[in-house]
């Protein structure tokens, strides 16, 4: 998949800084890129300064809030790390039968957006519920706390896994031997010397779960659990005056970047480098009850991730056909869904290449800030950036106010993080000498660039444009503001159709925006399985 | 070199060991003696890294191992290995990325006796001071230290090293090299190197134990095993060989730079190194000079016989042959063995 | 990678290619759910040849981003499901002509002509049938104690917001924070929209709701609700309120033409059978009436207020609200 010869990760010496001739023509490519995505915070900055903040909640109601998202937050992170870690533990490190099976399956539920999570609750429980239909009796529906983590916890325990396991795989297997050899229990191995290397990848899924969690909109809107994010929307979408929701907002952004801001400095000085050696590590052999007891868990967990979604879904979208409800025809909205999410996938691969190159081969002084503010970008909740955006666009650039454009834009800056980290780790594995070699044989750097540098780096770009497809198709609140007038997409039809009660009409859309979200969604399993 | 009042630290037995229809280890047998220092060698593929891991409990096998007398792998056996006082230096050192160096070394040992033993320890491999560093602020040559102190701490019965030269700087090899064997020396420690590096074996060892695929094919001293190779393949392996086939016949091996005594009758080759081969001008030629390469303090000449087959001499600086000189070769030392038939 | 490139540009056409079609585009904001009103308005489309296009949304929402958009906003027709939200735009809006106005009784239009009534819309209390509780006499009973827990509100919601708003034009500020406050302590369970307080009160999950009284019919008409029942709260206090929904154009529109067209269809005779037999709405148009076993609205006993005021106060019905912590 990557270039034949060099493949082994490369110590790339840093070119001579922007003033190159070679580099100068990527970040004035970057700057392109960046700078207008920076514009949602320091346009609502702007905008609160300016125009002050309206009446506000009261201060109680505020610290109410606060400790309802902390909460929600803490509590689903250590739930979807604990689940995650042990999904992907299992799936590495043990000799279970069918693990190649077991791993899909714990990265499938990626594909379901926290509202259909909230969706599937619902329609699961209460007195019309799945349950309630099928074993007779009534689980009432845990609206509030309760249902937000469970929504929540399950959906985003797969993007833990995702990011855990590559980075159990890649501890070398000969520090845990060393410690065996050194004496050391199973046991004491696995706390002293496995977790511990675990730990920037669990620092990292921490922070991807706990800012997924901070900017949820759909599962709280549903389960009825006031967190900011729900405070937000109510006050814009309750009030006249907007001013309190953008006050509101810039304080939930204040947040996610202060959660941001300390990942960055946890960072500690070891250095964790890949694994050299071509060994195979031996996997942790299991008989009898263990085993049963890791297979019953692997089940348990697709069981609750995957069977009872579907087939709450499939329920309620038979029962309302059999009970001849008209559902119309979702080709509208799976329409624009796939257009923006293609349109915004294609351009957020291309806009990833000069801020990826910017960090990797042609490193300068400014490429720790370039970093940061992509990770920034990305950690601001959506429902931010889309007050952000509308209160913009509504001041300086009125054409593009309501326009498909300016939401393909804002989608391509929201999710700009994920491209560039995909295509990053393609052109880690690659060495720029490469690039040097096309211009030393006398290719011109257009044609290097279309030869040799994409080619090369086409793996990355290709992931990173499936995350962003996947992002985009399951996105929101800021869809929800900024639309154009008539504009539905797939989520936004399964938001309404939730929160009116339409329970068949949402699942029929939900149903839909699986079908075509599977596609990308195993393509990026099956290469990360492969690699 | 050993005596029967030494003790024996490992003794393996028939160790046989098969991946997916590879053969690793095949009647894998082979003797540790007491403080010496022993190398298996052997080409990529031939199993002498698995012996190590098998030894050390990383890997199973059949056959039987014992360590100080004591059975850690037989039939119906298998002591785990952390509880085989076992010390392993890995090829890539595999350092604890998230401890310092005094942690990394301290692991072994039990809580307490810890700071002295880690500060006797450093001292002796030579990084006093360097306790609070992490792994990724050392050097190559330090991080390969840190893997020594890390083994030898805990006083183990044996240490084994698998390739732990190989990530060394050329440079920085020897020296290491040297260092190593005078801290085993003074530690008094059993070790075990696994190489595939024949100058590196031939150097350091007391004994060096040839490994060919996955058993042990010659146990000697570095100078026997050089002079007297058991198979022309060691000879070819262990350093330069050149092969000339030709017949056995009344006790002598008879070829166009000499004639060697031998009691084999029948087809036979004689293994040449060019170190035993001279050159002369002047006498009645028997070959040509097809190349010469310079390295200063000797050159290798390659010449072509007349009557077929090509051989090299290892000669001073001078004289400068050219390609085309005739000239006449003389062995004055070769090794006989059996041929194919 | 000129293949991504194609692709992509491809989308984007196609996405842009939905909306923004020039020529007759009648844009109308509306604060009435898809589910009600879409059938109407593509009937209005099929029959008169105008291309419509709808943004479904709050009518507080719509409301705000009226007001944020200005003069320039894209917006022709403003559909919303309350007076309040209306009166809030009313500088936008532009005098409707005065044979709409003179369609209905000038108690359900803008005292100034700036938005018609299209259907009335009466608040009543929903309560499930198996409950133990008396029915409130007055919308104070609903604070009682034993309605605790059981009272679905939706307190965002545009016609909570009118009826808030009404209160406070009958009793003042802060005999309606009192009343507010009481009933924040009675914990009421909390609903984004109306439709699901019906819901819940009919499966029992809750023992009644303030909601609008169509919601049961329409209810009925699915094959569901049959345990329980509207009542309108007799005091004649603003527990009866009658709000009606309404429509106004904007006076930026680049359509006047089309949208005059739209307001005057859904007062005819066609929209306003519709309203009544398939939202179950009160007609507003003399010469329709009311299904659904619904009494005339001139039966009702429902309050007098001043409609086009509801707007002047309803910031302070929203802060009142947020103040008694129901949001």
């Amino acid at each position: 998949m990557t270039a034949g010869p060099l493949v082994a990760p490369v110590e790339t010496a840093p070119s001579p800084g922007w003033r190159n001739r070679s580099s100068r023509g990527w970040w004035t490519a970057t700057a392109i890129v960046l700078l207008p995505a920076l514009i949602p915070p320091i346009s609502l900055a702007w905008q609160v300064l300016t125009k002050g903040t309206g009446t506000t909640l009261p201060l109680g109601r505020l610290f109410e809030l606060f400790v309802a998202t902390v909460g929600l937050t803490s509590a689903v992170t250590v739930t979807a790390l604990t689940l995650g870690t042990t999904t992907a533990w299992l799936t590495t490190r043990t000799d279970i039968p069918g693990r190649k099976v077991w791993m899909i399956l714990a990265a499938l539920p990626l594909v379901i957006p926290s509202y259909m999570a909230a969706l599937t609750i619902i329609g699961a429980t209460g007195p019309n519920g799945l349950i309630s239909s099928w074993l007779g009796f009534e689980i009432p529906t845990p609206y509030g706390f309760v249902g937000a983590w469970l929504a929540l916890s399950i959906f985003l325990a797969p993007m833990a896994h995702l990011i855990v396991s590559p980075a159990l795989r890649l501890i070398d297997p000969a520090t845990e031997e060393a410690a065996t050899g050194l004496g050391a229990s199973r046991r004491r191995v696995f706390f002293t010397v496995t977790l511990p290397q675990l730990r920037p990848a669990l620092v990292s899924a921490g922070l991807m779960v706990g800012l997924y969690t901070i900017s949820d909109f759909g599962a709280v809107s549903l389960l009825r659990f006031d967190t900011f994010t729900r405070a937000i929307f109510t006050l814009y979408a309750g009030q006249i005056d907007r001013r309190p929701a953008a006050a509101l907002s810039l304080v939930l952004m204040v947040l996610a970047l202060a959660i941001l801001f300390i990942e960055r400095r946890s960072r500690s000085r070891a250095g964790y480098t890949m694994t050299r050696t071509g060994r195979v590590r031996r996997l942790l052999e299991t008989r009898g009850w263990p085993r049963g007891l890791s297979l019953g868990f692997l089940a348990a967990f697709a069981f609750l991730s995957l069977v009872i979604p579907i087939s709450v879904l499939l329920f309620w979208l038979i029962r309302g056909l059999s009970a001849g409800i008209e559902l119309g025809t979702f080709w509208d909205e799976t329409v624009r869904s796939m257009g923006v999410s293609v349109a915004a996938a294609g351009l957020a691969a291309l806009a990833a290449l000069p801020v990826a190159m910017v960090t990797t081969w042609k490193r300068a002084r400014l490429s720790g800030a370039v970093e940061s503010a992509t990770w920034a970008i990305y950690s601001l909740p959506h429902i931010t950036v889309g007050i952000a955006v509308v209160g913009f666009a509504l001041t300086w650039a009125r054409p593009l106010y309501q326009s498909v454009l300016l939401l393909v834009f804002t989608y391509v800056a929201m999710f700009l993080a994920q491209s560039v980290s995909t295509v990053q780790d393609s052109l880690r594995r690659v060495s720029p000498v490469l690039e040097e070699a096309s211009r030393g044989l006398g290719r011109g750097p257009w044609q290097t660039l279309g030869r040799v540098t994409v080619p090369l780096v086409s793996p990355g770009l290709a992931a990173g444009a499936a995350l962003v497809f996947l992002s985009v198709m399951k996105e929101l609140p800021a869809t929800l503001l900024l639309r154009p007038n008539g504009f539905e997409t797939l989520a936004i039809r399964i938001w309404s159709s939730t929160g009116e009660g339409f329970y068949t009409r949402a699942s029929a859309a939900s149903l839909a925006l699986l079908t075509v979200s599977i596609v990308p969604l195993l393509a990026l399993t099956y290469r990360d399985l492969s690699d | 070199m050993t005596s029967a009042t030494d003790r024996l630290t490992i003794r393996a037995r028939g160790l046989s060991k098969t991946y997916d229809e590879v053969v690793a280890l095949d009647q894998f047998s082979l003797d540790i003696w007491e403080g010496s220092l022993l190398t298996l060698l052997g080409p990529s593929g031939c199993g002498k890294t698995t012996a190590l891991r098998v030894i050390a409990g990383f890997e199973q096998a059949t056959g039987t191992v014992e360590i100080h007398g004591r059975q850690v792998l037989g039939p119906g056996v298998f002591v785990p290995p952390e509880k085989r006082r076992v010390g392993m230096v890995f090829q890539d050192y595999a350092l604890f990325p998230h401890k310092t160096v005094m942690g990394n070394v301290a692991y072994g040992l039990p809580r307490g006796t810890a700071e002295t033993r880690v500060g006797e320890v450093l001292e002796l491999v030579g990084l006093t001071g360097l306790g609070d560093r992490m792994p990724n602020e050392l050097s190559g040559g330090q991080q390969q230290r840190v893997a020594l102190a890390r083994a030898l701490a805990p006083e183990p019965d044996v240490i084994l090293l698998d390739e732990p030269f190989s990530n060394l700087d050329a440079n920085l090899r020897d020296r290491v090299r040297r260092e190593l064997r005078l801290i085993l020396t003074e530690t008094r420690t059993t070790a075990v190197l696994v190489t595939h590096d024949q100058e590196e074996a031939l150097a350091t060892s007391d004994l060096v134990a040839v490994m060919f695929k996955g058993r042990v094919v010659q146990v000697d001293s570095p100078a026997e095993l050089y002079s007297k190779p058991s198979d022309p393949w060691i000879a070819d392996f262990l350093g330069d060989a050149d092969v000339l086939t030709t017949t056995g016949h009344r006790g002598y091996a008879e070829t166009a730079v000499g004639r060697f005594k031998t009691d084999l009758k029948g087809p036979a080759v004689v293994v040449l190194r060019p170190e035993d081969v001279q050159l002369s001008i002047g006498e009645t030629p028997n070959a040509v000079v097809v190349r010469t390469e310079f390295f200063g303090h000797d050159q290798l000449v390659t010449i072509a016989l007349n009557g077929g087959g090509r051989i090299r001499s290892r000669i001073g600086p001078r004289p400068s042959y050219q390609p085309g000189d005739r000239i006449r070769a003389k062995a004055i030392h070769a090794r006989v063995y059996p041929g194919r038939t | 990678m000129r293949w991504a490139i194609a692709v992509v540009v491809g989308a984007m056409a196609i996405t842009a290619c939905g909306s923004g079609g020039s020529g007759d585009l009648l844009t109308v904001y509306s604060g009435r759910s898809e589910e009600l009103v879409q059938p109407l308005i593509d009937q209005f489309a099929e029959s008169t040849g105008i291309e419509v296009e709808v943004r479904y949304a709050g009518s507080t929402d719509l409301a705000a981003t009226l007001l944020q958009e200005g003069d320039s906003t894209e917006a022709d027709v403003f559909f919303a499901q309350d007076p309040a939200s209306l009166g809030s735009v009313a500088d936008l809006l532009t005098e409707l002509p005065q044979s709409v106005l003179d369609s209905v009784d000038p108690r359900f239009a803008d005292r100034n002509g700036r938005w018609v009534g299209t259907s009335g819309r009466v608040r009543t209390f929903i309560y499930n049938t198996g409950t133990s509780n008396d029915l409130p006499l007055t919308i104070d009973d609903v604070t009682n104690p034993s309605w605790f827990g059981e009272v679905g509100v939706a307190p965002t919601n545009g016609s909570f917001l009118a009826f808030v708003s009404a209160m406070i034009l009958e009793r003042g500020e802060e005999e309606t924070l009192q009343w507010l406050q009481s009933l924040a302590a009675n914990e009421p369970q909390d609903y984004p929209k109306n439709t699901p307080i019906v819901a819940a009160a009919d499966s029992g999950e809750i023992e009644g709701g303030l909601v609008n009284h169509y919601y049961l019919l329409r209810l009925r008409a699915e094959g569901e609700g049959s345990n329980s029942e509207n009542w309108f709260i007799p005091a004649g206090d603003v527990g009866t309120l009658v709000m009606p929904a309404g429509a106004g154009i904007l006076s930026g529109t680049d359509v006047p033409e089309a949208a005059r067209q739209f307001v005057e269809f859904l007062l005819s005779e066609t929209a306003q059978t519709y309203f009544a037999t398939e939202t179950f709405e009160f007609p507003l148009i003399p010469g329709v009436q009311p299904a659904g076993g619904l009494p005339a609205l001139e039966d009702l006993n429902t309050p007098d207020i001043d409609l086009s005021q509801l707007a002047d106060v309803l910031d302070d019905a929203t802060r009142l609200v947020s103040e008694a912590g129901l949001v």
